[in-house]
């Protein structure tokens, strides 16, 4: 019997090879895009959920109005905070404090002995370099490979490294003991490795220097706010009676630096499980994603996997006629109802089973390509071991089966014998609404995902064609030399006047920071007659006199620096004895600090922090330049102040140049890099490149889009096709009738696109409002964006309205081009 | 009006050629009521088909008022066809989505007759057929003489030269056979030239002339009056 079923299944699949394909292949795709979503998704959900203290542990926030402009919240902290939480809270049963490498002591050479015994030098900007509290490894289930894991952190002078480091820097030889030299520091010993960490972890590192290396001064500072503070609650405490208690914890070791700034700062605890999916705060260690957009992606999964099971139906009962009259047949010899309805339920699980094999392949296939799209490790052949993924798809091939079986089963298993026999046999309107009714959400969807794309990109060749406020085409940027003397100053000078010789070098400057990257030090400046309250936040980058020059940014007020202007920390220590700070300030610092106009702002007086300590000093501004766009297009401009400082705190050089026969240029800076700076690896790169970089993710999510976009549409337009089908096959005679009637080709060719195409239209109508809104959302994160016209959904209807009628005409023509007088005598 | 002349039809399939049509000639003249019969497969419908400009034929001669038709292509015949030919089928064939009066209303859209001018036309031939009252109706909501009236009413809204009526009360009772009979015996009377397939003794006897077919021959030709 079974054997019979089987044989009949094969029968009708190679009968129909058509319908097969269309049927296995739209399914098979919906299947695929169903794993992959899903498991990007997972992959999202599972953040930081393989640390086994993950219910008890907390980072601990800072939220403040320091600088005006209402309340901020901060991912990092003070460096005593949770010493003293651990000190005052008997709840808290842990803390591990990490900072960042670049917090403590900028860039710097690392470097180190490989195996070979050659002394290999790498720049530290490559590396994840955090300085931890040795109880990190407890946290966060560091899984020591080699060393100790209660005492590879204890010491000063410590540093573990990642199995993935150790390999690179140490191949097959022994690390414990090696030594790590980050320019003249003290050297730094390797006492453990530890197991690379996952993808998904917030908090990514490759190499941890041990907290005590910093000294103990770490346990008294408040001032500091640059540090992950991290604790573990005692296993059981509600995180809400902690927190009641913090208000009075920062009366006690806050209140008189609050009182003297003016501002009020509160803590605040965040469930590390929650940070990948819902932080969003200031110095975030990663970038972190929404829960909504992964809910997003997920009904969009479920939906791509309905439209392929709706198509399967669609497909099937368009095909219903053709299986009429064997239904028939097969009733007037006896067969019961149940078996009929089992032999179709098989028909579409064996359909359903195909599918989700070449949707196995094509996941297995594409792998790689999905990783590198997404920039993340997210698939790995290894996923097929993993019994959710099953779980997965057994629902699918038995609900998705079962699903899109039973309605043409039981359509079919009804067919009256004699009816069908007798050629009397129409089908019924039932389902019609169903049917249009799937057609257009598949539409809206197809519609808003393309929608999506196109403003996407719109939104990008507007932000490339933006003028960036400076020359980013022609600079190269070079790693300034970390390993320098008291004469940095003066060999820097000669070092620039030595490059400036060749004709096809313009400019050079050296810089803390450069445009395309956030500046590092940011503080509260105010004018000098106003009250400390009144401060406002401030960038601050500090240049040199040829900042402008090489950057070609407009000078709209004032002067630019001199080559006698540079201020040393003495100096601002002696400011008292009438010597002056000088700065320049953007045009939004001129706004922000509340100068009238750019002119009042020139020979100003305004204050700021200036020594590392907090001790606050004089400036007077000297000039204001144009705004361009530090970072990329997503922020803001926001108010820069430039300063001049004589002692040496660089880390780029920028080299603005003609960049015809680049290579040869560069290679010639090299040379004389070498020359000068022997210790130091010579770096660069192309700041246009560097700046595109920022794109990155946005770029990747828009090929996700377009990607989807791509699939979600030719999923529907198979659809379309089932259902143009299904309604030339309905509607054959009412073409043959109106034919007759003295309807030429064309009036009955569109006939049939006629109603659909208003389908789609009608998803159009759906989709606008939907993807307007979603656009909007999406715009809001960029300070500069593309306004949405009506173009930008008109044309992807359109589009949308194109490839529908090419799916649906060839079975229009077909239909249309049928001898009226054969087939009104068959009906 | 018409006059075919060594009509010829076959059918193919890939082993075997079936004659449909051999040779068949005959003339109407405007005016006439000819009933076509003969068994089923003798070619009548064939020659409906042909006659309707539906469907070509391999040979001979078609000269329909005076104009040979044989090699017009597709678009030319829908266009005498659509000025000058009514069609009654056995199963009315009429669509499901529209009422009666849109159903008779489709061949004057067709023609490019202007809204006005279409309703006064099909209100009147409603109104001639009796069925005015259920021109809102559709289809399956009528009885299957109604239907049938209704889709006389269409073949006749254009006033066409002729008409061709495949087996129209195949489907239909005694009465409401007769019922149609009648109406297309008065539409005769009125100048519309009839063409009917049918295997009833009974319709033929309301025409004027039987042309007999056997194996798309014609075999004997009697008439009535």
């Amino acid at each position: 019997m079974l054997l019979n079923y089987f044989k009949i299944t094969l029968r009708v699949f190679l009968k129909n090879k058509l319908f097969t394909t269309i049927n296995v292949l739209g399914l098979a795709i919906g299947i695929a895009v169903y794993i992959l979503i899903t498991q990007y998704v997972s992959f999202e959900l599972k953040y930081d959920q393989h640390l086994s203290h993950i219910d008890d542990l907390y980072r601990v926030t800072l939220t403040s109005n320091l600088g005006g402009k209402g309340y901020k919240t901060m991912a990092t902290n003070h460096p005593a905070v949770a010493y003293a939480m651990k000190e005052d809270f008997p709840e808290v049963e842990s803390y591990a404090r990490l900072v960042d490498r670049n917090i403590m002591w900028g860039t710097f050479v690392l470097s180190y002995e490989d195996q070979q015994g050659n002394l290999v030098k790498t720049n530290i900007n490559e590396e994840q370099l955090f300085i931890a509290d040795s109880t990190v490894i407890d946290l966060f289930d560091i899984k020591l490979i080699k060393g100790h894991s209660e005492t590879a952190l204890t010491e000063g002078g410590s540093i573990i490294l990642s199995e993935e480091v150790a390999q690179r820097f140490f191949g097959t030889e022994d690390p414990i003991g090696k030594m790590l030299r980050f320019n003249n520091r003290s050297p730094f010993t390797v006492t453990g490795v530890f197991e690379n960490l996952p993808e998904n972890t917030h908090f990514r590192f490759n190499m941890l220097v041990s907290f005590s290396s910093l000294g103990p001064w770490t346990e008294q500072t408040w001032i500091w706010p640059d540090f992950y503070n991290y604790i573990k609650l005692k296993p059981g405490t509600d995180p809400a009676l902690v927190e009641a208690k913090f208000p009075d914890f920062a009366k006690k070791y806050l209140s008189e630096i609050m009182q003297e700034h003016g501002f009020e700062a509160r803590f605040g605890l965040q469930p590390v499980k929650d940070i990948h999916l819902k932080s969003h705060h200031i110095n975030e260690v990663s970038a972190n994603t929404s829960e909504n957009t992964l809910y997003f992606l997920q009904i969009i999964a479920f939906f791509v996997i309905l439209i392929a099971l709706m198509n399967f139906i669609n497909l099937s009962t368009a095909k219903s006629t053709e299986r009429a009259m064997e239904v028939g047949l097969k009733k007037v010899v006896g067969i019961r109802k149940s078996a009929l309805i089992i032999q179709f339920l098989l028909e579409s699980l064996a359909i359903n089973l195909i599918s989700i094999i070449l949707a196995i392949g094509l996941v297995s296939i594409f792998i790689r390509p999905f990783n590198e799209l997404v920039g993340l490790e997210i698939l790995s052949l290894g996923m097929w071991t993993d019994p959710m993924v099953w779980m997965h798809l057994l629902a699918v091939l038995f609900v998705g089966g079962i699903l899109a079986g039973a309605y043409p089963a039981f359509v079919l298993s009804g067919f009256k014998p004699i009816a069908v026999l007798k050629g009397r046999f129409h089908q019924s309107n039932k389902g019609v609404s169903t049917r249009r009714t799937l057609v257009i959400t598949q539409f809206a969807i197809s519609i808003a995902l393309i929608t999506g794309t196109f403003i996407i990109h719109n939104q990008f060749s507007y932000m490339q064609d933006q003028e960036l406020g400076y020359d980013v085409e022609h600079n190269l940027v070079i790693n300034a030399p970390t390993v320098i003397d008291s004469t940095i100053g003066r060999k820097m000078e000669t070092f620039k006047g030595e490059l400036l010789r060749d004709p096809k070098i313009n400019a050079i400057t050296v810089t803390k920071d450069i445009p395309g990257k956030k500046i590092a030090l940011d503080n509260i400046a105010r004018q000098a007659h106003e009250r400390k309250e009144e401060g406002v936040n401030c960038d601050f980058l500090n240049i040199d006199h040829d900042f402008l020059k090489t950057y070609q940014i407009k000078l709209l007020a004032g002067r630019n620096f001199r080559l006698g202007d540079a201020t040393s920390y003495d100096r601002i220590k002696e400011m008292d004895n009438g010597k002056t700070h000088r700065v320049m300030i953007n045009k939004v610092a001129a706004q922000t600090l509340g100068f009238q106009t750019l002119k009042d702002a020139i020979n100003k007086k305004i204050i700021f922090p200036m020594l590392s300590d907090g001790t606050e000093g004089i400036a007077e501004i000297i000039g204001v330049v144009d705004n361009y766009h530090q970072e990329s297009l997503q922020t803001d401009y926001y108010p820069i102040i430039y300063q001049n400082y004589s002692f040496y705190d660089a880390a780029y050089i920028t080299v603005n140049m003609n960049t015809s026969n680049a290579q040869q240029t560069i290679a010639n800076i090299g040379e004389k890099f070498g020359e000068f700076f022997p210790l130091d690896p010579y770096n660069y790169f192309f700041l246009e490149d560097h700046f595109n970089r920022q794109y990155e993710s946005d770029v990747k999510f828009g090929y996700i889009c377009l990607l989807f976009s791509i699939l979600a549409i030719f999923i529907a337009a198979l659809g379309l096709f089932g259902l143009g089908s299904y309604m030339a096959v309905k509607k054959t005679k009412e073409l043959c009738i109106r034919k007759v009637l003295g309807a030429n080709l064309t009036q009955v060719i569109i006939l049939i696109p006629k109603s659909l195409l208003t389908l789609v239209l009608l998803s159009g109508l759906i989709a606008t409002p939907i993807s307007y809104f979603f656009a909007n959302e999406w715009l809001s994160d960029y300070a500069f964006r593309t306004a949405l016209s009506p173009w930008m959904f008109i044309i992807p209807i359109s589009l949308v309205l194109g490839i529908a009628a090419l799916s649906v005409l060839p079975e229009c023509i077909k239909a249309a081009v049928v001898n009226p007088a054969k087939y009104l005598k068959d009906e | 009006m018409i006059k075919i002349k060594d009509l010829e039809k076959y059918y193919k399939t890939e082993e075997l050629q079936t004659i449909a049509l051999n040779k068949l000639s005959f003339e109407v003249k405007q005016g006439e009521f000819i009933a076509v019969m003969g068994p089923s497969g003798c070619g009548k419908s064939t020659l409906l088909n042909i006659l309707g400009m539906l469907d070509d034929s391999d040979g001979g001669s078609f000269i329909f008022n005076d104009e040979e038709v044989i090699n017009y292509n597709e678009r030319k015949r829908a266009n005498i066809r659509k000025h000058n030919i009514g069609f009654v089928f056995q199963s009315f064939n009429l669509i499901d989505q529209l009422t009666v009066f849109e159903n008779v209303e489709l061949p004057l859209i067709y023609t490019g007759v202007k809204k006005a001018e279409r309703k006064k036309r099909v209100e009147a031939v409603l109104e001639k057929m009796q069925i005015m009252h259920r021109r809102k109706h559709f289809p399956q909501q009528l009885s299957g003489g109604q239907q049938q009236r209704v889709a006389v009413a269409r073949a006749v809204v254009n006033d066409p030269k002729l008409i061709l009526a495949d087996e129209p009360t195949g489907n239909l009772d005694s009465s409401n056979g007769n019922e149609v009979m009648e109406l297309l015996t008065d539409l005769n009377n009125q100048g519309a030239t009839i063409i009917m397939v049918t295997h009833s003794e009974h319709d033929a006897k309301y025409s004027h002339r039987i042309i007999r077919m056997l194996d798309g021959q014609k075999v004997t030709e009697n008439s009535l009056i």
